[in-house]
């Protein structure tokens, strides 16, 4: 596991989208700290707890949004700071909540690196060992087949905020929704520009913290007409 | 002109209260010519319509090949309905669109500056 040398992960930045993740943001970052990672950008989506200063404190760097824009918007911020440095080669991102496993970001670098891809999906489904609540399972199934409609392909996990980037994929993919429709239309352009999408399995815990947030009924029909229009009209 | 019912009156009457908010946002700078143009066109086919319904409506019923004036109406109706929403939904994207821009902008410039200070 321990192939990825301090001098490589330098040239990673994990990029890690927050709003109101007071009391959880701290323990993922002090976690990616201890296992090497330098840098660790937490984008404070305009939240109205701790969540930054507790970021701050245990070691991360912060860009702050002054008002809550959605973790598309977040995400994108993360990665115009990455396309600023031409030192990062790899951007990682992942929730803040802590429903994934910081030790298996090397893992997913790792597969990413092995099998040559451009974004590399950490898929909860495909491993079938996850417990993962019967509504979220409900909803990644429409959230793939829609997303699979629109990209003419068959899709896993398009849902999964938990993926590694290659820069390439970085300076193609302009991400331009603000919400959760974001992780779909990152899936929909790599198709496009002809990225190579790879798929690994992933552990993840959930919370009823976590259940909370994230994408439910609403959000995925808000999700679905915002990619309909991006596709029909945005995308060229 | 006698034996108008009441919505000859009433319908005419709106438009001509929207038409002049429309010109005065018009003038304010607040719309585009062609947004003031659809707006003061749309309402005014509403109260030619309301004032001479028939003629204008059996018309239209014929101009579309659909046999009932009324359903040709409800038509056209559902049919503006739809681009007026749909135009509603493009300016909100457009909107957010242009407020993430400006929040991240304020946020990167806040963060160089930071890390210049460090």
């Amino acid at each position: 596991m321990g192939v990825f040398s301090g001098e490589i992960k330098d040239k990673v930045l994990i990029v890690i989208p927050v709003f109101n993740e007071e009391g959880r943001i701290g323990r993922v970052v002090s976690e990616l700290l201890e296992r090497g990672y330098l840098n660790v950008l937490v984008v404070d989506d305009g939240s109205s707890d701790n969540s930054s200063k507790e970021a701050i404190d245990a070691g991360a760097f912060i860009v702050r949004h002054i008002i809550n824009r959605g973790a598309g918007a977040a995400t994108a911020t993360g990665m115009e700071i990455f396309r600023k440095s031409e030192k990062f080669k790899i951007a990682v991102t992942m929730d803040g909540d802590g429903q994934h496993y910081t030790e298996d970001v090397i893992y997913l670098m790792q597969m990413h690196i092995e099998q040559g891809a451009d974004i590399t999906i950490g898929d909860r489904f495909s491993s079938g060992k996850n417990v993962i609540p019967f509504r979220r399972k409900v909803y990644n199934v429409i959230a793939d087949l829609v997303t699979g409609w629109m990209s003419f392909r068959m899709v896993s996990d398009s849902q999964s905020g938990f993926r590694v980037w290659s820069r390439k994929a970085v300076e193609k993919i302009n991400i331009e929704q603000d919400g959760f429709e974001f992780c779909s239309e990152v899936v929909i352009k790599a198709h496009h520009h002809g990225l190579k999408i790879s798929n690994v399995p992933i552990r993840v815990k959930y919370t009823e913290e976590s259940m909370q947030k994230g994408q439910g009924f609403l959000v995925g029909v808000k999700t679905f007409f915002n990619l309909l229009h991006h596709v029909l009209f945005k995308i060229k | 002109m006698a034996g108008l019912e009441v919505y000859q009156i009433l319908v005419p009457l709106i438009a001509l209260f929207a038409i002049t908010l429309t010109l005065i946002s018009h003038f304010k700078g607040q719309n585009t010519l062609f947004e003031s143009f659809f707006w003061v066109l749309l309402w005014l086919g509403i109260a030619v319509v309301a004032i001479i319904p028939d003629e204008i409506t059996n018309a239209l019923s014929h101009a579309l090949g659909i046999k009932d004036n009324v359903n040709a109406i409800i038509f056209i109706g559902l049919a503006a309905s739809f681009f007026i929403h749909f135009k509603t939904f493009s300016v909100i994207k457009e909107q957010n669109r242009v407020i993430t821009k400006l929040v991240r902008k304020i946020s990167l410039t806040q963060f160089e500056t930071k890390e210049k200070e460090k």
